[in-house]
């Protein structure tokens, strides 16, 4: 499932990205792991070090990097995990049943909805993760689930964020400097 | 100056809204494609030496220090 900024030009303002970021739903065994580094080099996809590391040290984390293909774009990937008290994890065991399908240049992919693209970006907290979900909340005003979002907002305790998201506050005054 | 920021925000999120999607990812991607490749070219520039791939592995390196935050 596709998250965080490659997602701008569909859900808020289009810029530029250093990275994609994605969630893998996978439960960990040798049998999987050997299975997912053989998808990743039959397509070419390339570690930042050694496919020993990215095995070992990342899967262990839970938190895989490599790059990609041609323009060696780097491609974080998060496996989900069941339970955690990590925020991060929390939002991707949140959003990963209510992903959606879009397409992105022909190719069909699953991605996070809307709400839970704002979620993140006001969990990550930064300056410019605050103007992605202010992004979204002012292009998707009429048909976003404010219900899920005040709620999961509370339970992830972004909910002044929420609120500033609401109020439509500019980032500047919820970042000043 | 509050007020234009939202102003601002507004009309380019109206905009997007009249753009078809596909045209949007389109900009995204060129986007993405454009800085890289600028930076790539300077950095080979500085250093000639340097292959994309290690140009590219520092870019990364220099950001995740800067960053310095989990995603």
């Amino acid at each position: 499932m596709l998250v965080g900024g490659v997602l701008t030009p569909i859900y808020a303002e289009v810029r530029q990205t250093q990275d994609f970021d994605c969630v893998i739903d996978l439960s960990i065994t040798d049998v999987t792991l050997a299975k997912l580094q053989k998808v990743f080099i039959k397509h070419k996809f390339q570690p930042f070090t050694t496919w020993k590391e990215v095995f070992t040290s990342g899967v262990m984390s839970g938190f895989i990097t490599i790059l990609s293909p041609i323009e060696q774009f780097k491609v974080d990937i998060n496996i989900r995990k069941e339970s955690s008290e990590n925020p991060f994890e929390q939002l991707a065991y949140l959003a990963f049943p209510r992903r959606i399908r879009i397409k992105m240049r022909e190719i069909e992919c699953w991605a996070q909805t809307k709400e839970d693209f704002i979620l993140a970006k006001l969990v990550y907290g930064g300056y410019q993760d605050y103007k992605d979900a202010l992004a979204c909340y002012i292009r998707y005003t009429d048909s976003l689930d404010k219900e899920y979002l005040s709620h999961n907002a509370r339970n992830l305790g972004v909910e002044e964020y929420w609120q500033a998201v609401l109020a439509q506050q500019p980032v500047d005054s919820v970042f000043p400097e | 100056m509050t007020a234009r920021v939202i102003d601002d925000l507004k009309l380019k999120m109206a905009i997007a809204n009249r753009t078809p999607l596909d045209k949007l990812v389109g900009i995204f991607f060129e986007m993405c494609d454009i800085g890289r490749e600028l930076y790539v070219q300077a950095e080979r520039e500085k250093f000639p030496n340097k292959s994309r791939k290690e140009i590219i592995l520092d870019y990364y390196r220099m950001q995740s220090q800067l960053s310095n935050r989990r995603r």
